[in-house]
């Protein structure tokens, strides 16, 4: 019921836009409308996480600790990013970028795409969830094309496709799941995921091994996963700066939510998780590898901030081939990377007003002539780079002790490209922040200062959370719930 | 003839579509072989639900015919019409090296097929996989917008196949809903050939390669 309730509230919340004549009703409504999806996202993860799987709308949902995880970050970060709309579109608008009737869509397909992602995580039938994973694609092409830039179009083309693509793909590898269910379930296949489940350990081995490659492929290319991830980079940097906050910081996440349920239906098959593993650790350690040489030499932040989501989806899937302290890992690192990125995005929009331009060459002396968003955003790059007390500092961590003794190579590989991206955003970031640009020094004096407005309270938002969950973790009465949490991946 | 005879005639037939599909250049008659690729593939459909008396494998098979026959290509070609789009694709290599690439990609999703399901179903799942490696084969050899389009639509056809010959077809409202995505899919595509078409005057992808690092 509550389900129901959410997705019929998501919709009303693209629809109330419409309905109003000036900008400041439009945000207001639309405002309204994210708090009531994030109040209901509470109301239906909360329970989840804290309690039993369930079942619910005879059959149709199913809403695990991990699924009840996605569902309270996608309805905070979505109120956040609402949040953060309002001044971002305001300026625009202002500036006469942006048009009323155009804010009016953005509203909407934001919200569509926030169901989407939604529906993605507590479909039980894999059937809806393959179709909302591709809906998610449909809802941001037009995001992503939003502004009439050199590039928004070549951006979105290779989105729609190259996304289209992989899910479609995808869909053999759940077309072969459903040949494999139907050859040994009596009285006919279904899609329903408990179903699977629970007579998955009868299924074809051999069937299943190949339908989780085609998955890993497939629903891999949403999440970004190395050599699949061509389209990330473009396709995050221009779209408008709290959509790439949550394309970033959610969306990978609900791709790969999708791989991890059809890799414990492989996993029961095949009586062991060897091939899962090896599939998911050897993409991880290649995802994580290959942005390292993007960021060192990048010459566009916004870009740099999508290659660094790569690296971290990189590192979550390794996590999660990593056996049994996987999934734990990847559930800190979830939480941490999702909550820091997209904070980072909203203060890359902030910058890109100011300065109007992502590149470094033209920002500089940030912590002077915005105060505000230069605080939050260094600190907000300290927690990406996994500074202790940083949620990410405990997973990294993690993931170095648990894979050294069994994967000494991969774990030397990740450790350097992490040091490599760890030198790359300081050689970047500090001029960016701190010393005047190398163009247009003289025009800067007349733009410093900034005045607090809700993208601020936003971001402090989310680094309270960030910090107060890093300190969480350091006690020890985190572990139960997360272990609760872990328990549902595998 | 019998059914069995009947369908893998239409197998073959959406084969050889996709085959003359890799080398043509010209707008229309790419549009064209589509068109008449999906009509087969409607048709294996309606045999499959005449086979099996299946009434929701019917309506999938009518909405394959609406959708994918008529109502898709002919919004592509009105789109192109109406935003002045050129009448001729172009490639990467030659349409010969094309349509010799194609048949390699053939042979090798039937040894492929052989080896990962060699049991039953086995013509239409290699035909299947054929049509997706085709189609794969038209989107990534493609230097334009409609071109790279319809590439995927050859991919999808193939996977319709594959459900359809291996499952006998999903949920009916797992089928409707994807249906429904590839329409919006389409009227997406049209937006932003329609832009690119807008900003550059051209549909071409080389356009397309501003985005690098």
């Amino acid at each position: 019921m509550t389900i129901l309730a959410l997705i019929l509230l998501s919709i009303l919340s693209g629809v109330l836009p419409f309905f109003a004549r000036r900008f400041e009703t439009v945000t207001a409504l639309a405002l309204l409308g994210s708090s009531g999806v994030a109040a209901l996202s509470a109301v239906v993860g909360m329970p989840a996480l804290l309690g039993a799987s369930a079942l619910s709308g005879g059959g149709l949902w199913y809403v695990d600790p991990f699924g009840g995880l996605l569902v309270l970050l996608i309805g905070f970060m979505q109120w956040t990013a609402t949040m953060a709309s309002v001044p971002y579109l305001g300026e625009e608008v202002r500036k006469g970028i942006t048009s009323l009737a155009r804010t009016k869509r953005y509203f909407a397909l934001l919200a569509l795409f926030v169901l989407s992602m939604l529906v993605t995580v507590v479909s039980n039938n894999l059937g809806f969830m393959w179709v909302a994973l591709e809906a998610t694609t449909l809802t941001t092409t037009l995001l992503v094309a939003f502004y009439d830039r050199k590039g928004s179009v070549e951006a979105a083309w290779k989105y729609l496709i190259l996304c289209s693509t992989g899910i479609s793909l995808g869909l053999i590898g759940l077309l072969m799941t459903y040949y494999a269910a139907s050859s040994v379930m009596a009285g006919g296949a279904t899609l329903d995921w408990t179903t699977l489940a629970a007579s998955a350990h009868a299924f074809p081995a051999s069937i299943m091994r190949i339908a989780f490659a085609f998955i890993l492929i497939g629903f891999g290319t949403k999440a970004g996963l190395v050599p699949m991830h061509a389209w990330l980079p473009d396709a995050h940097s221009s779209a408008p700066s709290p959509v790439s906050g949550l394309l970033s910081g959610v969306l990978l996440n609900a791709a790969l939510f999708a791989v991890l349920r059809y890799k414990a239906l492989a996993d029961l098959s095949a009586g062991g998780s060897g091939w899962t593993n090896g599939l998911l650790l050897g993409f991880g350690v290649l995802t994580v590898a290959v942005p390292a040489a993007f960021i060192i030499f990048q010459a566009d932040y916004k870009r740099l901030l999508a290659y660094s989501s790569v690296e971290h989806m990189g590192l979550i899937t390794f996590s999660t081939g990593l056996g049994v302290a996987g999934p734990l890992i990847a559930v800190i690192h979830i939480i941490g990377h999702a909550l820091t990125k997209s904070m980072l995005f909203i203060g890359a929009g902030n910058i890109l007003h100011r300065y109007e331009s992502t590149k470094f060459a033209n920002v500089g002396a940030v912590m002077r002539v915005l105060p505000y968003t230069g605080a939050f955003f260094l600190a907000g790059i300290l927690l990406l780079l996994a500074a202790p007390l940083s949620p990410l500092f405990v997973s990294e961590y993690f993931i170095v002790s648990a894979a050294v003794a069994t994967h000494p190579l991969y774990t030397l590989i990740i450790l350097f490209a992490l040091s490599v991206i760890f030198a790359g955003f300081l050689h970047l970031f500090a001029p960016l922040l701190f010393t005047a640009p190398s163009r247009g020094a003289e025009a800067l004096a007349e733009k410093t200062g900034e005045r607090w407005n809700i993208s601020h309270t936003a971001m402090l938002l989310h680094i309270v959370l960030l910090l107060a969950f890093g300190a969480f973790l350091l006690t020890g009465a985190a572990y139960p719930l997360l272990e609760h949490v872990a328990a549902s991946i595998t | 003839m019998t059914p069995t005879v009947l369908s893998a005639s239409l197998l073959g037939a959406m084969l050889v579509a996709s085959l003359l599909m890799e080398s043509r250049m010209r707008l229309t008659s790419l549009v064209t072989l589509f068109r008449v690729q999906s009509a087969f593939l409607g048709f294996y459909a309606l045999l499959l639900a005449y086979a099996e008396g299946a009434i929701h494998l019917a309506v999938i098979a009518l909405l394959i015919l609406a959708l994918k026959a008529f109502v898709i290509p002919e919004f592509l070609l009105r789109v192109a019409r109406a935003s002045g789009a050129s009448e001729r694709l172009e490639a990467y290599v030659r349409p010969t090296t094309l349509s010799f690439a194609g048949l390699l990609v053939v042979g090798l999703a039937f040894a492929a097929t052989n080896l990962l399901l060699p049991d039953g179903h086995y013509f239409a799942a290699a035909v299947s996989l054929s049509l997706v490696m085709l189609g794969f084969l038209l989107l990534v050899s493609r230097k334009d917008m409609f071109g790279q389009g319809i590439g995927f639509l050859g991919m999808e056809n193939g996977i319709f196949i594959f459900g359809l010959a291996l499952t006998g077809g999903m949920p009916l409202l797992v089928e409707l809903s994807a249906l429904f995505d590839l329409l919006i899919l389409f009227i997406l595509v049209a937006a932003l050939v329609r832009r690119a078409q807008h900003e550059h005057s051209s549909v071409g992808t080389d356009l397309l390669r501003t985005l690098t690092d």
